[in-house]
């Protein structure tokens, strides 16, 4: 009698608590959608920012920003589970295995070759991306490009030929393709050797350039993504890349077909938004998180409204 | 129980502790931005004018460290001071902010360096001495104990540690926060709600020999051994492909992402200890009171509820507490796979190279654990039958 | 009350009991002793169907056992084993009251039964009730695990080597304790053992197995003037005559005092005590007559060392 009440409190316990994590969902209003993003800075800024811009517009948002690793959101949206998510043009040529051309160097015709391969392929949408290339480039710190007259990848290959020191610190994946540092040393001809790296297996940055920053390790120069925060405030500079070597990555919206059809206005309430998006303005939104730590909600809903997306 | 010693030893290497933090190490380190490394501070530097107050407070609580023996209001004092030692200097890091150092970062943040930690350890273990002597007074003990938490609830209410940088990234992410630590709970309890209601009746199976034990602990096992990401990975396939065929599972949640593998990957997890507890505890009730309990005319089922549950439970109670304290340490991993829980702000920060997003993540799920801890071994304790209490030791 | 008809029971390929039939009187208490392995614990365990012979019925109280629900046959025999089997986590009232609460009875009435049958058994309520089993010596364990088995008022006991577990001294304590319970209630009792001399001094009848066979089955005195067969002299040993002695009670052979006499300087000994104790006391003493008294001290009669052949020779 005892034992019997205790189990059934117990079997009622665990009842509320699954049944806690069930959301109800309002049938009047269109969606749900579920939008989700990146586990770093900027798809937090630019989930936020779809959160708001259609929950304002009448939709019911599933809210999954921060969602996970690229591998793991790809795989989730492939499988039906996510609605809405930002990608990268550039991934394409790992989506799609198409590393033979020139295509993900153009921004134009890699934003139309995954739009084509996913639709075709995969039933996904690729929406019109914001340009804002946040493409793999090396940076160094201002006082150190300046001391060593390095302005492009021109100057570094000199620099390095002439035996500069150099600590690069990158992630494996940069290190490794044809289209990363191994193309960097091809075309402006120059080869690190194998003590001049720090090789991370992760591909995130910002550990990178807090290094690079704090001179841990002896680095000098460290990856950095295009859109990076703080690169300003931490008083970096990016090398410029006349070649344009790694694949450009313009952040855009994809969705699944079905949802697609069913709300069309969610291309027409994107489309504005990301037209807005500048290489400088993704920097200092990404920054307002990443360095200020500011809310990524309110930096989201901040800009919307300083935009007048929100009237 | 040990006998209280002439000198408080452990009392003494509390005090120890705290004074060696307090003159030689770094209670707190002031960023200049969310990113970047900063400045360590010392007491000195961070207490500034109280310094001489704190050096003072030490040798008051060594004093009545030294002479508390088992008075009850020596221990009573000297308990709450060193409590109020640790919550004094935390505010003072909190506050660390306004400094003048500070005065030209607009960004600043305050983290808890080394020696904080240590202070924390120290007034942890004064405490726990002095609770030890205040062992017949409940009510003082309750007290004393709760002097960190209630006055450091009280600081963050007043937004006196607004300027730490853990507090800085929970503001900064409140409602996610809430809503994490809410999935945690969710994910964490019900697959140990789903390892409970598979694993008792597995042990007890394989005490009855329904099932073969060796093929059983075989696949009990064979999750334990798996790595927890490989297993994520393993059921991913599966389950998409399970949701996809079939949409009313897919809307069931049974997909290759989310909540569904997370929650099977842990309730594998939490299953060996469940089913062995409940193994082992039937196994430890006396066959002769079974044979008995039969000859006195008890049906089966009676047998089961009246005679063997009652004496397995405390067994398979401690059985499902290593669960629960092992998956809620587990379900950190399900960050990984999109389920969300605590596990999500760990990896967020260490994406982030913010350490202190790292700690908002961390903090919760030892709290949580340990919270657990406490809370099951009490229930063991309650619905332990008195007459066997005292031949299990829970302590 | 109890008969077993032809029964035997076969354990791998072994026969553990063949072909043993039994007649058990209401009101008797009897004794299955016999060598480990003997089959008398199977035997018992047939008769509250624990067990089940392969041939052979069990009557009791006239119906076949096979035709009642185990556990509605279970709980009207009282069942005491050597380890007692006390439940360690119900309290002594709670191990008493497990039967009638079976059996639903109201609150009330276990209440009074459960205290009738601590003081029966020599509990006192008020101290004992509320302890567990691990609080209890091994004596007062015995003697709850007799007062669980008599909690519905079962006609039917079984006890198998109740008091194997204790010292002689409480053994031989809780052996009189009961008989005296046995006078009182008169329940038809089973009751295995491996002591001879407990089952002479308890028993009505004795029952001797050897191997899962019935050997010899009859009254006490009858195993001194004839036995069976060797085994079972051998078996019940030399000294069984003296172990005989133990029925008896000095205060049934005393030849009175005549109110005239002064009384003799002798040996003194309580008229309660056994015929065996009785012959201790002549060694001991080198008298050849004792001094008999009773409880208070008042002498009543005396023995003369020639009365210690009188028991079974008429």
């Amino acid at each position: 009698m005892k034992k019997t009440l205790l189990v059934t409190i117990i079997v009622m316990f665990l009842l509320l608590t699954v049944s806690c994590g069930q959301k109800n969902f309002d049938s009047t209003k269109k969606g749900p959608v579920t939008i989700a993003t990146f586990i770093d800075t900027e798809g937090a800024v630019l989930g936020k920012m779809m959160v708001k811009l259609l929950e304002h517009n009448g939709f019911q948002i599933n809210d999954r920003t921060e969602f996970g690793t690229p591998d793991v959101l790809r795989k989730a949206l492939l499988g039906g589970e996510l609605d809405l998510v930002i990608d990268y043009t550039g991934s394409g040529q790992f989506y799609h295995d198409r590393n033979d051309d020139d295509t993900w160097s153009d921004p134009r015709k890699g934003y139309e070759t995954i739009r084509e391969l996913d639709r075709e392929k995969n039933k996904l949408i690729w929406l019109e991306p914001a340009m804002a290339n946040n493409t793999e480039v090396i940076a160094t710190t201002r006082v150190f490009a300046a001391a060593n007259k390095l302005k492009t990848m021109y100057d570094f290959a000199d620099y390095v030929n002439r035996g500069g020191e150099v600590r690069l610190i990158c992630s494996a994946s940069f290190a490794e393709n044809i289209r990363g540092l191994a193309g960097y040393e091809a075309a402006y001809g120059f080869k690190l050797r194998n003590d001049q790296l720090i090789i991370l297996s992760a591909g995130n940055t910002a550990e990178m350039l807090k290094a690079l920053v704090e001179g841990t390790s002896n680095v000098n120069f460290s990856l950095a993504y295009g859109t990076d925060g703080a690169l300003e405030q931490m008083n970096l500079v990016v090398l410029e890349d006349p070649k344009s070597i790694p694949p450009v990555y313009l952040p855009a919206p994809v969705l699944r077909e079905e949802i697609h059809q069913k709300y069309p206005e969610i291309e027409a309430l994107l489309a504005p938004l990301f037209r807005t998006f500048t290489l400088e303005i993704l920097q200092q939104l990404n920054a307002k998180v990443a360095f200020e730590g500011q809310e990524a909600s309110k930096v989201a809903a901040d800009y919307l409204e300083a935009n007048g997306f929100l009237k | 129980m040990l006998k209280p010693p002439g000198i408080e030893k452990v009392g003494l290497t509390g005090v120890a502790l705290g004074i060696w933090a307090t003159l030689w190490l770094d209670l707190a380190m002031l960023r200049p931005n969310r990113l970047l490394t900063g400045d360590l501070l010392s007491a000195r530097q961070l207490l500034g004018a109280s310094y001489p107050f704190l050096l003072l407070c030490w040798l008051l609580l060594l004093g009545l460290v030294l002479c508390k023996k088992n008075n009850v209001l020596l221990n009573l004092s000297a308990g709450t001071l060193a409590g109020l030692i640790f919550i004094f200097c935390l505010r003072q890091a909190g506050q660390g902010v306004t400094l003048p150092a500070a005065s030209s970062l607009p960004f600043a943040r305050v983290s808890l360096a080394r020696g904080l930690w240590v202070l924390l350890l120290s007034s942890y273990i004064v405490i726990f001495s002095c609770s030890r002597q205040l062992a017949a007074r409940a009510l003082l003990r309750l007290l004393m104990s709760a002097v960190v938490p209630v006055s450091l609830a009280l600081l963050l209410f007043r937004g006196d540690l607004d300027g730490l940088s853990v507090v800085k990234e929970y503001l900064a992410r409140r409602d996610s926060f809430l809503l994490e630590f809410n999935r945690h709970l969710v994910l964490s309890f019900t697959a140990v709600g789903a390892g409970v209601l598979a694993g008792i009746p597995l042990g007890y199976s394989v005490f009855r020999r329904l099932l073969p034990e060796r093929q059983v602990f075989l696949f009990v096992n064979l999750a334990q051994t798996l790595p927890t990401l490989s297993l994520l990975a393993l059921f991913m396939i599966p389950l998409t492909f399970l949701g996809r065929a079939f949409p009313l599972l897919g809307k069931l949640g049974i997909r290759g992402i989310g909540f569904a593998p997370a929650v099977i990957v842990l309730f594998l997890y939490s299953l060996l200890p469940i089913t062995r507890n409940t193994l082992a505890g039937f196994r430890v009730v006396d066959s002769r009171e079974v044979d008995i309990a039969g000859a006195m005319g008890m049906t089966a089922g009676q047998i089961f509820r009246r005679v063997e549950l009652p004496l397995a439970l405390p067994v398979i109670m401690s059985g499902i507490r290593t669960a629960l304290t092992q998956t809620i340490g587990n379900t950190i991993l399900a960050g990984l796979i999109g389920a969300g829980g605590l596990g999500s702000i760990i990896f967020l920060g260490l994406a982030q190279a913010a350490p202190d997003l790292i700690l908002l993540g961390t903090l919760p799920v030892i709290l949580l654990a340990w919270l657990a801890d406490w809370l099951m071994q009490l229930l063991t304790t309650v619905i332990t039958p008195e007459g066997v209490r005292h031949t299990h030791d829970f302590t | 009350m109890i008969s077993l008809r032809n029964i035997t029971k076969i354990y791998g390929g072994r026969a553990a009991v063949s072909n043993l039939s039994l007649e058990v009187s209401e009101g008797e208490l009897c004794v299955l002793i016999g060598p480990s392995g003997c089959g008398k614990s199977t035997t018992l365990r047939m008769i509250n169907r624990m067990v089940d012979p392969d041939q052979g019925t069990v009557l009791v109280s006239g119906s076949n056992v096979k035709s009642l629900r185990p556990e509605a046959l279970r709980r009207s025999i009282g069942y005491v084993i050597q380890s007692i089997g006390l439940f360690p986590h119900m309290t002594v009232f709670e191990n008493v009251a497990v039967v009638p609460r079976l059996l639903k009875w109201n609150t009330g009435r276990i209440k009074d039964r459960v205290a009738e049958l601590l003081v029966l058994t020599g509990l006192e309520p008020a101290i004992y009730s509320r302890r567990y089993p691990r609080e209890l010596s091994g004596g007062e364990a015995q003697r709850v695990g007799v007062a669980r088995a008599l909690a519905a008022d079962p006609p039917v006991l079984l006890m198998d080597e109740p008091f194997g577990a204790v010292d002689p001294l409480t053994r031989s304590k809780l052996q009189a304790e009961f008989l005296t319970i046995q006078r009182r209630l008169k329940k038809t009792v089973l009751f295995v053992t491996h002591d001879v001399e407990e089952a002479v001094r308890l028993s009505d009848k004795i029952a001797v197995l050897r191997d899962g066979f019935l050997i010899q089955y009859d009254v006490p005195e009858a195993f001194i003037t004839a036995p069976a067969d060797p085994f079972v002299a051998n078996f019940l040993g030399s000294d069984f005559s003296l172990k005989m002695l133990s029925r008896r009670l000095v205060k049934d052979y005393c030849a009175s005092l005549s109110p005239s006499e002064s009384v003799p300087p002798l040996p003194r000994i309580n008229d309660k005590t056994t015929m065996k104790e009785a012959l201790s006391r002549f060694v001991s003493s080198g008298s050849n007559r004792l001094l008999v008294e009773s409880s208070s001290g008042a002498p009543v009669g005396q023995l003369e060392l020639r009365s210690l052949l009188k028991p079974f020779r008429g």
